[in-house]
């Protein structure tokens, strides 16, 4: 598995101060994607252990509220194993602060994988350009949602965040 | 070599100007007494050996004088002492001509770009223009001693606002008590005006006590929406007793009572940010207002306070429109909102109001946050009150004060002036050597000193007839007609600043760090502003006048002190490279840091500056992050006095587009989407001296703005 990038300070995926990681790989090729460079499976570099504490080092500011992953698509096979054990590093290392995931999927495929419930809002479905709106508020088009995991959990139902 | 001339201007050096005047004073004493050619080419040779870039015409003056005498030719130098007092007479008839005909013509870059909030363009402001350089010719031919005009002229130290201090007298900045002004009723020019009964004629009657206040001052002034409170309930009294009177039950005129209510407070809101942007003082601009936003100052009122300030926050978010109709950022008023326990946490009873500041900072760069809880630890009066009280204007702080009657007294307060000290000079001088700098520090500041106590002086003599609605109408005091203002400028009423600039340049190069290094550069840096503060409290302890410590704003002379630097001292890398120095104690513009970094550090700083300083940190456009937003006002309340985000909102007139404008190499501003590049169809709001501007700057001002690095933003980790 092997990552993009690292942004130390966010402030523009999620609420507040964020630290995020962009995974590597992506199979879905939406068209116009806002990050092309992210689809090679082979570019970036390797996601490992040192990453991720790579990651926990950087939150540990008081100013950053939480984690942001984008992609590539961090909840691809190749890929989810390894996001899914950073957001569980993470939660356990600063309970306090929220995760956001960002994925092409939908939370009906993954709400049976194991982890899945230490994400707090998770911002799914593929990007189609054609219902791109720039006053949208954390999402591309108006088809992907953003979810609320811990209540839609609880309710066994969707519930959007806010 | 370049000859700098008594009125500033700067020309080339001819030998022969000096030749014909030793030439002309030889041919007047006998033989005997008078020079040879030769002995004439030496003290020309002399002056050249120097090696100087530029050079006053007096020092060229003095050291002929020198030579003269060195020469044992008494008699000679004394006709040519004579000879030169008489030319400075002829000199000293006009120095105006020029200065007139460039502001006149239009042309000049200097005039064009001297204040950002003012179009020099327009007639209104040329007159201002006109009568301030007639004010600035007569302050430097006779007001001011030759050594600080000189230093003024080098850019040594700042004589500000010379273009007001002919006038008898002009004061600086100032909180205006409108409290006593519409309470107990008024004057303006002669025609009484008693205390309004309702809402909107207050916001009326305020917009036009501002504006005749802001006429007899130069600097900014500071209401607080605390004293319009009280008409809102006048307001909902007297419409709950119209619909009662026509026979309404009591819940229903209540209701009806409210909903007219909120009508008329968005109408005397209204009414009063239209009338504020759209009147001219007789400085030929529209008032240099701040509202200041603070429920803390009121408890009877306070839920009056609360539906004005939100009212005023709604109606500032959507902004005004401009001349096509589109709804831009106003530059006033700026907007003081002071973030207290309960406003501050979500959860608390106004918390709403503090979400709707967000929200407006994110789209307008308003308000500004004042932290009630660093304040109170910082302003503790001399009876153990402490105070939370808004800057008057931009960032002048006044000092903690109580009145005869032990109550702590704010509004009606006001400041004296500003002299500022360049302290990159100081340090270029010292050519780093320890001892030096704090010799060459402490002559400086006896120099500020010396030209302080002159403004001081010069407004001590005035009685209140010349300002009546300052100093007996209520604005500031309530005066006998004649009476001196003596007392209001001793012990504590009033303050007068000691301001710097430069700190970041001035450690850089005594230190060779910065002053964020947690090290030696910030040591040596907190050194400085102690020493400042230092001088100041033994000026106070001796002459019972407030001093205090100022981060002035240097909005052109910024970029005056960056070329006389130049000039003294040349192109030092890192110190003297740019076209501007760095304000106050800030972080240089360019330096990477992060937001809560840079506030964390510059609260160290603030404290030090107690006569004012406002910190700001840069950020692109948040409105659709506004828990970054609030994230910011949280971490200000917690850690820093004063604070404020210039976030970004432009306006290309020719495309629509509304992103951010950029500068390119040239300094020249245009429209990334479209290019167009004409200032009259771009609107660009930045902060430059803790007002929003929006006519442009002068060239060093723009390169400070182009290299100004976002302190929150999307950051790689390895950047």
């Amino acid at each position: 598995m092997r990552y993009s990038k690292i942004r130390k300070m966010d402030i523009s995926n999620g609420p507040g101060v964020r630290v995020s990681i962009f995974m590597q790989g992506c199979d879905f090729h939406c068209p116009q994607c806002f990050n092309p460079e992210t689809h090679d499976f082979e570019g970036g570099e390797a996601f490992d252990d040192a990453i991720i504490d790579k990651v926990l080092e950087a939150a540990k500011l008081d100013y950053i509220v939480g984690l942001s992953i984008l992609g590539g698509e961090p909840m691809h096979p190749k890929n989810i194993d390894g996001t899914l054990k950073l957001v569980k590093a993470f939660k356990d290392q600063y309970p306090q602060k929220t995760v956001w995931v960002w994925t092409g999927f939908l939370f009906e495929q993954l709400k049976n994988k194991k982890g899945i419930e230490n994400i707090d809002v998770l911002v799914d479905g593929q990007y189609k350009d054609e219902l791109h709106d720039f006053r949208l508020k954390w999402k591309g088009s108006s088809n992907q949602r953003v979810i609320d995991i811990k209540k839609t959990l609880e309710n066994n139902e969707i519930v959007i965040f806010e | 070599m370049k000859i700098i001339k008594r009125d500033g201007h700067v020309v080339d050096y001819f030998p022969e100007k000096i030749e014909i005047a030793i030439g002309k004073a030889n041919a007047e004493v006998r033989e005997e007494d008078r020079v040879s050619d030769a002995q004439i080419k030496d003290i020309i040779k002399y002056i050249e050996s120097l090696n100087k870039n530029r050079i006053l015409v007096e020092d060229i003056q003095d050291i002929i004088e020198m030579k003269l005498m060195a020469l044992g030719k008494y008699n000679l130098a004394k006709k040519y002492i004579t000879y030169r007092y008489t030319r400075e007479l002829v000199r000293k008839s006009n120095t105006t001509d020029l200065a007139i005909k460039e502001l006149i013509e239009g042309e000049s870059e200097y005039w064009n770009s001297e204040n950002s909030n003012k179009n020099a363009k327009v007639v209104t402001t040329q007159r201002d223009y006109l009568a301030g350089i007639t004010s600035t010719d007569i302050t430097r031919r006779f007001l001011l001693p030759e050594d600080i005009v000189k230093a003024h002229d080098e850019g040594v130290i700042h004589f500000h606002d010379a273009d007001y201090f002919a006038q008898n007298a002009l004061h600086n900045c100032d909180l205006i008590n409108l409290e006593d002004m519409l309470q107990n009723g008024t004057n303006i020019n002669g025609v009484m005006i008693e205390k309004p009964h309702r809402f909107l004629t207050a916001m009326t009657i305020a917009t036009q006590l501002i504006t005749a206040v802001a006429s007899s001052q130069y600097g900014g002034a500071t209401i607080t929406m605390t004293h319009l409170a009280p008409f809102v309930r006048d307001s909902y009294n007297y419409y709950l007793n119209k619909y009662k009177n026509r026979g309404f039950d009591d819940e229903q005129s209540k209701t009806y009572a409210k909903e007219d209510l909120a009508k008329e407070i968005t109408d005397g809101v209204q009414t009063f940010q239209y009338q504020i942007n759209s009147m001219t003082t007789t400085n030929g601009q529209a008032p240099f207002l701040s509202v200041c936003l603070y429920l803390g100052e009121t408890d009877e009122y306070k839920e009056e306070l609360a539906m004005i300030i939100e009212e005023v926050l709604k109606q500032r978010t959507l902004g005004m429109k401009n001349e096509k109709g589109v709804y831009i950022t106003p530059a006033f008023p700026k907007l003081l909102y002071i973030l207290e326990e309960d406003n501050v946490r979500e959860g608390s009873k106004y918390w709403y109001l503090t979400k709707l500041a967000a929200q407006c900072t994110a789209k307008r760069m308003v308000p500004d946050y004042i932290s009630e809880k660093v304040m109170k630890q910082l302003k503790v009066d001399k009876n153990g009150n402490a105070a939370a009280y808004p800057c008057m204007g931009c960032r002048s702080f006044l000092t903690p004060y109580a009145d005869e009657h032990g109550k702590p007294k704010y509004y009606g307060r006001f400041n004296q002036g500003v002299v500022t000290i360049n302290l990159v000079d100081v340090a270029l001088s010292s050519d780093k050597d320890m001892d030096a700098f704090w010799y060459i520090f402490e002559e400086r500041l006896e120099l500020c000193h010396r030209a302080l106590q002159i403004r001081h002086k010069r407004l001590s003599n005035v009685t209140s007839d010349v300002a009546p609605i300052l100093w007996q109408y209520g604005a500031l005091a309530r005066l006998p007609k004649g009476a001196s203002i003596h007392d209001l400028l001793h012990n504590g009423y009033s303050t007068i600043s000691l301001g710097y600039a430069g700190l970041y340049e001035c450690v850089k190069y005594m230190t060779g760090h910065s002053h964020t290094d947690n090290g030696k550069g910030k040591e040596f840096g907190l050194q400085v502003m102690q020493k400042l503060n230092d001088k100041c409290n033994e000026w106070k302890e001796n002459e019972k006048i407030d001093y205090s410590v100022y981060g002035t704003p240097i909005e052109s002379t910024t970029y005056k002190f960056a070329k006389c630097l130049k000039d003294r001292f040349g192109k030092i890398r890192g110190i003297t490279d740019r076209d501007y120095i760095t304000n106050s104690y800030h972080v240089p513009v360019f330096e990477e840091i992060d937001a809560f970094t840079k506030l964390k550090l510059e609260s160290e700083f603030q404290k030090l500056s107690p006569g004012g300083a406002v910190s700001y940190i840069e950020t692109p456009n948040l409105t659709n992050n506004l828990d970054a937003v609030i994230q910011v006002i949280q971490f200000i309340y917690d850690n820093i006095m004063y604070a404020e985000l210039n976030t970004k909102s432009d306006y290309c007139q020719v495309c629509g587009y509304d992103g951010e404008m950029q500068i390119d190499d040239n300094m020249e501003w245009y429209c990334p989407n479209c290019g167009n590049r004409d200032h009259d169809k771009l609107n660009v709001a930045r902060r430059t001296c803790g007002y929003i501007g929006s006519n442009f700057w002068n060239k060093g001002r723009t390169q400070e703005i182009k290299e100004r690095v976002l302190h929150l933003d999307n950051k790689d980790i390895d950047e």
